[in-house]
């Protein structure tokens, strides 16, 4: 008894050889018959033919002496009417005379078959029937008998069937004939489709091994294409299991190294809220600098938080950013005064300027917030106390704007601009938060600019500093979105 | 400053961060109405208001849904605070009406900086006249009053000022005021607008009324005395 399994593997198979013979001898058998037929009914007319110039030449030489009774041709000698003793001839048979209604005139006589007597009544000359006369198979052929005066009307010309008029147009002979086709037909698939199921197998084990296996491709008919397109098929499923096994190690990458980001300066913050503690509990006046210390962290913790849903959303990608008109004013503004509280802590001074037309680009305005506040993070943590910084939103002719973020700290060392865009929170995590690695934010922020087909370039002007400009194309707004227009100009 | 106090509208159901928003914009000199349900809107709250801060989670009727009835009776500026940082809350938030946004988490002092900002429109009357703080424009007649007197200004240094006064408290960049006000032929480049402005400067009672802005240009300080 085979396996469930196995003969789940095998029912396809059996079920396509079905298909195949019912298919082959529905096509076989009717074509089978209509030979049979034809050829049955060709032989048949070419018999009528021969037997009615028989019987015609066999009236005319003495039919009419059996017509008026003067001979009798009935009963033949015993064997007579046998084809081994007839001998051949042209006028082998016998006569026998009918009257109108079809009825021997001498009463031994043998009756007409049914077809002839009908044929006697409608008054038809020249009809020709297989019958049976003793057991003996015979054909007989009615004529009119061409005398007015004899006794009878018709003549019955009478000799043994030929063998090859076989009386039943069916044999059983072709249609074995054409099982036996069918079944060389389908014993000739066996090969096929033993290779389908070759191929079934190699697609299951493929499937099971993660399509690191590809089929077998055997010969070069469509059997084999048809495995060719399953290994294209795998190797594309392959890429995308792959391209999406890259993009969890990389959010799992991401994840640790945020979680650490976010783990040291929470930990370093709450070691800043428990010596205040300490000094309240003791009575001391609680340093300007540590509470300085403690707000800056949770700045920074508040920036990592952004920047988590800001990397989510690039991993993530189209169709998760969307493209939408964004009010670029807006988005200035509301950067600038999101790290306003930053800078007078760190008493860095922090302006924007903005055109008084409107001005809109079109892309993610959570991203591209995202993007500019990074870069107004480093510009204000990286400056000195009593530095500046600025930002400004201008249109550039060509239909392109820029926002230029310019301070005046330390800006960059030789050899710093090129690697300042390297993405630094797959590795180590801490460069991230040191003045020497810009990573996680600049690199957040490049990604947001050649997502939304922007620049981002970094300046070193002569006068020092850092210069951080931004610049893509502008877009005209939707009616609807002119209000945030209204809103940033009123502000 | 004007005497009377701005009367604010803020909408929050957070217990906690509520009584901390009231306490920061009490102490920042503003009267402060707060409610912790959405609420359907019938009037227009512009005559009581002066600026609404509106949280969109909210229990009774959802944020959204309050700025939509409320923008429908009223030109009130809306602040909208919230904890999502969906693009798409955003642009629907701007769509519905809303003049601003922020997302939580935020720094008071952020925030005060938004509603100032808010609240910081100049006030220009239908006959052209543009009043911000101590100094009085008539754009149409192109005359300066600084705490009622006249004072006699330059075609330049008008077009300067009154650029500024439209957006007081806001930098102006160098290449917008020489574009604005000078005339290349006549007035040269975008190196003499320096001249101009300190000769302002001094016309203005020598005080700092205009700031330099570093790495900008200049912006009017509407508040500060000389």
């Amino acid at each position: 008894m085979s396996a469930p399994g196995q003969r789940a593997r095998l029912r396809p198979s059996l079920r396509l050889r079905g298909r195949l013979a019912i298919t082959g001898l529905a096509l076989a058998l009717p074509a089978m018959a209509a030979v049979v037929w034809g050829r049955h009914q060709y032989q048949w007319r070419s018999a009528q033919g021969t037997l009615l110039e028989v019987a015609r030449a066999r009236v005319a030489e003495g039919g009419r002496a059996i017509c008026d009774g003067q001979v009798r041709e009935w009963p033949p000698a015993p064997g007579e009417m046998s084809l081994r003793h007839a001998g051949g001839g042209a006028t082998f048979g016998r006569l026998i005379a009918y009257d109108r209604d079809g009825k021997p005139l001498d009463g031994d006589g043998p009756p007409l078959v049914p077809e002839l007597e009908n044929a006697a009544r409608e008054g038809r000359d020249g009809v020709v029937a297989m019958g049976d006369f003793g057991g003996r198979p015979v054909v007989q052929a009615l004529l009119r008998a061409p005398w007015s005066d004899a006794k009878c009307t018709y003549l019955a010309f009478v000799r043994p069937r030929p063998a090859e008029l076989p009386h039943d147009p069916w044999p059983v002979a072709p249609l074995g004939g054409a099982f036996v086709v069918v079944g060389l037909f389908l014993a000739a698939l066996g090969p096929v489709v033993r290779r389908i199921r070759r191929l079934t197998l190699g697609v299951r084990r493929s499937a099971a091994g993660a399509y690191l296996v590809p089929v077998a491709v055997e010969g070069r008919d469509e059997i084999a294409e048809l495995a060719t397109a399953f290994n294209g098929a795998a190797a594309e499923v392959r890429a995308q299991v792959e391209a999406q096994e890259h993009r969890e190690q990389v959010l799992r990458n991401f994840l640790a190294n945020t979680t650490h980001d976010v783990a040291i300066p929470l930990t370093v913050l709450q070691g800043r809220l428990a010596a205040m503690r300490r000094a309240q509990q003791a009575g001391t006046p609680v340093e300007g600098d540590l509470i300085t210390h403690a707000i800056e962290d949770a700045h920074h913790l508040g920036a990592l938080i952004h920047n988590l849903g800001a990397a989510a959303k690039l991993e993530a990608g189209e169709p998760e950013i969307s493209r939408l008109p964004v009010e670029l004013a807006g988005v200035v503004r509301r950067c600038v005064a999101r790290h306003q509280p930053l800078a007078e802590l760190l008493g860095v001074d922090l302006q924007a300027a903005l055109p008084e037309r409107a001005l809109h680009a079109t892309g993610d305005v959570t991203l591209l917030e995202e993007a500019i506040g990074n870069v107004v993070y480093n510009a204000i943590h990286y400056n000195a106390r009593g530095g500046h910084v600025a930002v400004v939103l201008d249109p550039l002719p060509s239909g392109r704007f820029s926002i230029t973020i310019a301070d005046d700290g330390p800006g960059l060392s030789p050899g710093e601009a090129e690697h300042l865009f390297e993405r630094a929170f797959r590795g180590d995590a801490a460069r991230s938060r040191k003045p020497q690695g810009r990573g996680l934010g600049l690199d957040i922020a490049k990604r947001v600019a050649d997502v939304h087909r922007m620049t981002l370039t970094p300046e070193s002007p002569a006068e020092g500093g850092l210069r951080m400009v931004l610049e893509g194309a502008i877009s005209e707004p939707e009616a609807s979105d002119t209000r945030e227009a209204r809103g940033a100009l009123a502000s | 400053m004007d005497s009377q106090p701005q009367r604010l509208l803020l909408v929050e159901d957070d217990a906690e961060l509520g009584a901390q928003v009231v306490a920061d914009l009490k102490r920042a000199g503003y009267e402060v109405d707060w409610q912790t349900r959405g609420t359907a809107q019938h009037e227009d709250l512009g005559r009581i208001y002066a600026l609404v801060i509106l949280d969109l989670m909210l229990p009774g009727v959802h944020g959204l849904d309050m700025l939509k009835q409320l923008r429908a009776r009223s030109d009130v500026p809306v602040l909208v605070l919230s904890a999502r940082n969906e693009t798409l809350d955003k642009v629907r938030a701007l769509k519905l009406g809303a003049d601003d946004y922020m997302t939580k988490p935020f720094w008071p002092d952020e925030l005060l900086e938004r509603v100032r900002a808010r609240l910081r429109r100049p006030t220009l009357a239908r006959d052209g006249r543009l009043d911000v703080g101590r100094l009085s424009l008539d754009l149409g007649a192109r005359k300066l009053w600084l705490d009622g007197r006249e004072i006699d200004v330059t075609r330049v240094e008008f077009a300067m000022l009154s650029m500024l006064a439209k957006r007081p408290g806001e930098a102006i960049s160098r290449a917008a005021l020489a574009a604005e006000a000078l005339d290349p032929e006549r007035d040269g480049t975008e190196r003499t607008l320096d001249v101009h402005v300190s000769r302002l400067r001094r016309k203005l009672d020598g005080g700092d009324m205009i700031a330099t802005v570093w790495g900008i240009g200049y912006r009017l300080e509407a508040t500060k005395a000389p």
